[in-house]
């Protein structure tokens, strides 16, 4: 057989088979720039779905069942009457001005009424139906809703005198009462706070609204330190902001025992949590 | 040119020279070790299935000069061509008359020509065993490289957090990775083809005394 045939036959085996591990390598190379270009563009909806509802409460949710003092369906009712009343006023002076002119037609009038009784009702209620989709139209959003709760809220003030503060600033925030000496009480207080900060750890991303999240906790203080009777005066309107409240007592309790010269019973506090700080 | 910082290939954005350089070897290897794999493939198949319908075609005819004329058609056998490096051998002879002086020679020819064969076959073939040693400690180098440079990172940010050393070492990972990609198939490949030419080889074996018995017959 000759043998430079069977050379030049497995020199063109070899470079072929080259050409086609190069192209295998190429095709390799490329089904993984194009997998990852399709991950690339699969991962910003995750991004979408991944945003939480936690800090839009709804009406069904439970952060609203807690809160009593808010419901908003009065600005309904009154809206409602004084629209429908304007309308048939101005078909009665149409009436005596077609009964003041003639005598004799006044018995045909009658006989007329009650066709034309039935006739103004339905477009009445017509109107009455358009009105009420207006008014459906006009009701404030979800948004709306809670927005104007937080700003409710805000107006209101401290739900009661245990967020009273005589010095300015926050206590968690190390802003004192510009150089005037504590009271033992607020001493106490600072330091429940410091302490409470220490232990406090939740996320701003996850919290929308960026004003007026404002939690009021009561808390029972026993003379030993141990914390009892956690209430929220107000809820936040993070449901999350609230969780995060909790866990922080519960995780720094219990407290350093309360001084003597603060109270000799158990002692009643009310501590304001905001994305800033304890206040 | 990705937004994304996670994928094999964004990885490859960040790396250093050295893991880059391992990465194309690791490459050329992995092209090298395809290219021979085809090759053998294609040979190996051929010489042992060309030897299978050679040797059917020999013992269904017990002519010489007709079995050579049918060589023709099982060019790739490796026994065929065993058998064809004998038969020009018996030829060359022409009025030779010692038997035994002809065996000799007619043997030897057939024993050159297998030893050929076997050297075609196995061609390259140690090629694959070499990625197949070397390819995962070269990508080990590029990975070891790869972490220290991310420690060194870790020292000038100063800065332990995972977000600090995890694109490294995964940017380093990506070298044994490629290691292991070019090794695997070389190693499975290696194997395969190493039974095969020692099939092929046996078989020359085998039936060279047989062919040489035959040429023998036919000069008494």
């Amino acid at each position: 057989m000759n043998r430079p045939d069977e050379r030049n036959k497995q020199n063109r085996l070899f470079f072929s088979a080259f050409a086609l591990s190069v192209l295998l390598h190429v095709l390799i190379l490329a089904g993984g720039l194009y997998l990852q270009y399709l991950s690339t563009v699969k991962r910003p909806r995750l991004k979408t779905v991944d945003v939480t509802l936690v800090t839009l409460p709804g009406p069904g949710s439970p952060s609203i069942s807690r809160m009593p003092s808010v419901e908003p369906p009065l600005p309904e009712t009154p809206e409602l009457p004084p629209d429908p009343e304007p309308e048939p006023e101005p078909r009665k002076p149409e009436k005596p001005a077609v009964a003041v002119e003639p005598e004799k037609p006044i018995k045909q009038v009658p006989k007329k009424k009650p066709v034309e009784k039935p006739k103004p009702k339905k477009p009445v209620k017509k109107k009455l139906q358009e009105l009420e989709k207006k008014v459906k139209q006009d009701q404030p959003s979800e948004f709306e809703r809670t927005l104007a709760r937080l700003e409710r809220k805000v107006q209101q003030g401290p739900p009661s005198d245990l967020y009273k503060r005589t010095g300015p600033g926050g206590i968690g925030r190390g802003e004192g009462a510009y150089g005037a000496p504590m009271s033992p009480y607020e001493r106490y207080l600072s330091k429940i706070a410091m302490i409470i900060q220490r232990h406090w750890s939740f996320t701003p991303h996850l919290i929308r609204e960026k004003g007026g999240i404002e939690a009021y906790v009561a808390l029972t203080v026993q003379p030993g330190g141990t914390v009892s009777d956690i209430t929220f005066d107000r809820n936040s309107s993070s449901r999350y902001f609230d969780d995060t409240v909790l866990k922080a007592i519960e995780k720094a309790s219990p407290f350093p025992p309360v001084p003597g010269e603060v109270s000799g019973t158990a002692l009643r506090i009310g501590l304001v949590f905001t994305p800033k700080g304890i206040e | 040119m990705f937004t994304s910082r996670i994928g094999f290939f964004s990885l490859l954005a960040d790396t250093g020279p050295v893991v880059l350089f391992v990465l194309a070897v690791l490459l050329l290897f992995s092209v090298l070790s395809w290219t021979i794999i085809i090759t053998k493939a294609a040979s190996i198949k051929k010489a042992s299935s060309d030897s299978r319908r050679f040797l059917d075609y020999f013992f269904d005819v017990s002519n010489i000069d007709k079995v050579f004329g049918e060589t023709e058609n099982y060019r790739n056998g490796s026994i065929a061509r065993v058998f064809r490096a004998g038969y020009i051998e018996y030829r060359a002879l022409g009025d030779l008359k010692d038997v035994r002086k002809s065996e000799d020679r007619i043997a030897r020819a057939i024993r050159r020509e297998a030893n050929e064969e076997t050297r075609s076959l196995a061609r390259y073939v140690p090629f694959l065993a070499t990625v197949g040693n070397t390819a995962p400690f070269i990508g080990l180098f590029g990975t070891v490289w790869g972490i220290m440079n991310s420690f060194l990172s870790i020292g000038v940010t100063q800065s332990a957090s995972l977000a600090t050393v995890a694109p490294g070492i995964a940017e380093a990972l990506v070298a044994t990775a490629a290691g292991l990609a070019a090794a695997i198939p070389s190693v499975i490949a290696y194997n395969y083809f190493t039974q095969q030419i020692n099939a092929i080889e046996r078989d020359i074996e085998d039936f060279s005394g047989e062919f040489v018995k035959s040429f023998v017959n036919e000069l008494r």
